[in-house]
């Protein structure tokens, strides 16, 4: 059964390597010893998580401020999370724990395919599945910041592999308009905070204000086009 | 890092992560999420990740060493915005990243 995912994953697996490796360095550039480095990874298992972490340490946010983003950027997987839960509907109570608790975003991709499908695929080959992603991710971090200890990388480098991979999973995002006024609103949000001097809570106070901006942009826009169609 | 606050910044941030994960399939076994709530929750990741472009991007004091270096990473970003586009691939988008960064720098 494990070769067969095994056949089924492995180019999510490269990508783990290719991406958990830099993650890793940039993870000991904060001052984790490698063994803070494969707990953190082997549990998070999100990379946008952990860059998140190290950007913000690195930048000098105090640690209340850190959980709070990474708890709020996090909160996607409560939707990955509620879409599978039909799919778990026969599976035992401490199955669901299993592969809910192992979710990663790649994973619950191909899960769900395969869940849907029906085809020779349930709880236990989704969970094996989760346990050889995370292996992977957590192996490729802790390899990078081993070799990372070695092989000096400037921050304001390291610090911009963060930027690019947060521009690249924003623009990962669908296009629609609550997105969009949600990431503008989001954008100016922390622009203003920083420029008035509450650098501390800008990440976590500018997600609340894009998403808040954003539902009553739609409430608005949606209760005039339904006054309209009347 | 200090011992003491990876453990406080790691075990809280995986109580919220793992919350999350594990809370709605069991809370949700037969039941959805109303539609406000899904909504909401869809705003989060372009909010949050914009948030973070931002927060790296936008510094008060970024030109008091002058123009150029104040703009090098806005020039760069631009550039893997157009990777991103292109490629939407994290991969390529770090490589391009790091190539643009270290090349404007060095002009």
């Amino acid at each position: 059964m494990v070769l067969k995912i095994v056949r089924t994953v492995w180019p999510v697996m490269l990508t783990y390597v290719a991406i958990g490796a830099p993650c890793g360095m940039i993870m000991g550039q904060t001052g984790m010893e490698p063994w803070m480095v494969f707990a953190l990874s082997s549990t998070f298992v999100t990379g946008s998580g952990q860059f998140m972490i190290c950007n913000l340490w690195l930048a000098g946010v105090p640690a209340a401020s850190i959980v709070a983003s990474v708890a709020a950027i996090s909160s996607r997987f409560a939707l990955y999370s509620a879409s599978i839960a039909p799919h778990l509907a026969g599976a035992s109570k401490r199955q669901t724990l299993a592969v809910a608790a192992t979710l990663t975003e790649e994973a619950y991709g191909i899960s769900l395919a395969k869940l849907v499908e029906g085809e020779d695929w349930g709880p236990r080959e989704s969970f094996v599945l989760n346990v050889i992603l995370i292996a992977t991710w957590g192996a490729s971090c802790t390899m990078g910041a081993i070799v990372g200890a070695v092989v000096d990388v400037p921050t304001a480098i390291a610090s911009f592999v963060c930027t690019s991979l947060f521009i690249c999973l924003l623009f990962s995002q669908r296009l629609s308009r609550g997105n969009v006024v949600a990431a503008v609103s989001g954008a100016v949000s922390v622009a203003v905070c920083k420029f008035l001097g509450f650098t501390n809570i800008a990440v976590p106070a500018s997600v609340v204000v894009g998403i808040a901006i954003a539902l009553a942009c739609d409430a608005v826009l949606d209760g005039r086009g339904a006054r309209d169609a009347r | 890092m200090p011992v003491n606050e990876f453990l406080v910044l790691w075990l809280s941030s995986w109580a919220a992560i793992a919350f999350f994960r594990v809370a709605p399939a069991f809370a949700l076994r037969g039941r959805t999420l109303s539609p406000r709530i899904t909504e909401a929750l869809g705003y989060i990741p372009p909010a949050a990740f914009a948030a973070l472009v931002a927060n790296d991007l936008v510094s008060p004091g970024a030109f008091d060493a002058g123009p150029w270096p104040a703009l090098v990473p806005w020039i760069a970003a631009a550039g893997v915005v157009a990777v991103a586009v292109k490629t939407k691939s994290m991969l390529w988008c770090c490589v391009s990243g790091i190539v643009f960064y270290i090349v404007l720098s060095l002009i």
